[in-house]
């Protein structure tokens, strides 16, 4: 990871917190995104419950711990709150009940204002890959870069860094819509890692995509989280699943009905 | 070093909504043009008016034969007046004061010196406190003999009915043009906003994925600021370039086939060179007002 992370700053909640050298691991907060640093769990939910109105539930008293540098698959059917739990963790939702908390952060707790920074550190990937339309591959990496203030020689560094680590490196000019869908996704896992962020959330990102295709972002995924990044990743892509072997959190109807390491999309029958 | 960004970010969505850019910078045209039209127009009655205003004093002509102790008697019953409160102030004007006065109200000079003598009478001009009360003023004053009675008025000048008359019409044109200079900057305002809530609208999908990238609301707002700055901007120019154009080809030869030749009106506007920095001012102003606000809508996380 580059040097500049290793820079300490105080977490105090104040708008600019002050520099302050300390070496305690725990107060220790990334440079741009509020995110602590520490090896206590990534992301907590303890008894989240997401209401829709007065009677519709996105997530029912939901309680999980996932680590750092942990690999997460997210299950279950359309409409079981997978979803609702990814929109919770940037805070694009506020719970109705219980408490979030990612990297140490309560999100219940930040201001409004400070979400931007929380997204900093949280890199995104959607099934329909929210990539800046008007501007070509090199621009849409760069505008994550460009968004945290980064001068513009460490952003002609590191966009075509990220790039050619996520085969695109000869489709920088290219427009997105000029690209095949699995392209399309490599940029935007491209823009969301760029930052190196200590947690990554991929939201069906293969949903678009024939199973070939998928694979290979699956193994992108699976690279950055070698590198110790956290992965968590919702998806009805049974086959996936199945192969990776890894976390799974399924939900049902809100609920949390399953969570197994080492585990496949279903339960195996005894 | 990030201005450089926001600009180029403005201009490139000025280029990718070509439509929507002309669409605003029209509309601002349009709506400062009506600006740049109203605003001299209003300076210019205004200014009419009250040069009217500073008209409406009383003259009491001093006959030629009346003797010192008579005009110091009228005098008196001036100063009189003026310590009940009717007159703010007045002068006395010489018969040579009168000539002077003429000639430099005329274009045309020579005329006087077709003159064998002075034909002016001397006068007091008198200025009320208030202008509806000329009559009792002018009643206390009659009957004084250093009036010249077979002056105008019988000696003493003022007009009752276009005095009244004009009084209201300048309070009139007062209330009424501030209103419609305010009526007029509001629609401009809603206009370029909902011109500018288009463009944005079309856009939201990308305001919503820089959000979920971390950029903070300034970091989104600013490139739609300037860009709404510079639409604002070019609409003025365009505008006052129109406005010139009206000014030297229709606004000017009106004005001199119109205006009596032998006066010269003292009536006056606002300059052009001012006008035109308002008016850019107000557009660029107008532009950054419209799409800040209307963005606010948009960036509610």
């Amino acid at each position: 990871m580059s040097t500049d992370s290793d820079t300490e700053l105080n977490s105090a909640e104040e708008s600019r917190p002050p520099e302050r050298p300390t070496r305690d691991p725990e107060r220790r907060i990334d440079r741009r995104s509020l995110l602590r640093a520490g090896d206590g769990p990534m992301v907590i939910f303890e008894g989240v419950t997401k209401r829709y109105g007065s009677d519709v539930l996105g997530l029912d008293d939901v309680s999980v711990s996932i680590d750092a540098g942990e690999f997460v698959f997210l299950v279950g059917a359309s409409g079981s709150g997978k979803s609702t739990f990814i929109r919770l963790l940037i805070k694009e939702l506020d719970a109705s009940e219980g408490t979030v908390t990612v990297g140490g952060r309560d999100l219940g707790k930040l201001r409004r204002n400070k979400v931007p920074y929380l997204r900093r550190g949280i890199g995104c990937v959607f099934q329909d890959f929210k990539l800046l339309p008007g501007r070509n591959i090199y621009e849409n990496v760069a505008y994550a870069l460009e968004v945290t203030g980064d001068a513009p020689r460490a952003i002609r560094r590191k966009v075509p860094e990220i790039l050619s680590l996520t085969g695109l490196a000869d489709k920088s000019d290219r427009l997105p819509d000029e690209l095949s869908g699995g392209e399309q996704q490599r940029v935007s896992i491209a823009r969301a890692f760029v930052n190196h962020p200590r947690l990554l959330i991929a939201d069906e990102p293969t949903g678009n995509l024939d199973p070939d295709t998928s694979i290979g972002i699956m193994q992108l995924l699976y690279r950055i989280n070698r590198t110790g990044t956290t992965v968590v990743m919702a998806t009805h892509d049974r086959e996936l699943v199945d192969k990776m072997q890894m976390r799974v959190i399924a939900l049902e109807n809100g609920r949390l009905v399953r969570d197994e390491r080492k585990a496949s999309y279903a339960t195996v029958e005894p | 070093m990030r201005l450089s960004f926001f600009f180029r970010e403005a201009i490139r969505s000025i280029r990718s909504n070509v439509a929507i850019s002309v669409a605003a910078i029209v509309t601002v045209m349009i709506a400062v043009f009506i600006l740049g039209t109203f605003i001299p127009s209003y300076l210019y009655v205004q200014s009419a008016v009250n040069q009217e205003k500073s008209r409406l004093d009383i003259s009491v002509y001093v006959a030629d034969a009346a003797t010192d102790a008579q005009v110091t008697s009228l005098q008196g019953s001036i100063t009189n007046l003026h310590s009940q409160g009717l007159v703010k102030s007045y002068v006395f004007v010489s018969k040579q004061q009168a000539l002077q006065r003429l000639k430099s109200e005329l274009s045309d000079q020579s005329i006087l010196n077709l003159l064998p003598n002075n034909p002016l009478p001397a006068s007091f001009d008198i200025i009320p406190n208030d202008p509806a009360k000329d009559a009792q003023i002018a009643a206390a004053l009659r009957g004084n003999p250093a009036i010249d009675t077979t002056m105008q008025g019988q000696g003493i000048n003022y007009a009752a009915t276009t005095t009244n008359r004009l009084l209201s019409v300048a309070k009139f044109i007062q209330y009424t043009g501030f209103v419609l200079i305010l009526i007029l900057l509001i629609a401009a305002v809603l206009l370029i906003g909902n011109t500018i809530r288009l463009s944005i609208f079309a856009r939201r999908r990308e305001v919503e994925v820089m959000r979920l990238v971390g950029a903070t609301n300034w970091f989104i707002r600013w490139p739609f600021v300037i860009e709404g700055i510079i639409c604002g901007v070019i609409g003025a120019i365009a505008s006052v370039f129109a406005l010139y154009l009206a000014k030297v080809f229709i606004v000017e030869p009106w004005i001199n086939n119109n205006t009596d030749s032998l006066t010269k009106s003292n009536v006056s506007t606002i300059g052009f060179g001012s006008l035109a920095v308002i008016l850019i001012l107000a557009g660029g102003l107008v532009g950054a007002f419209g799409s800040g606000v209307t963005l606010r809508r948009f960036l509610k996380v």
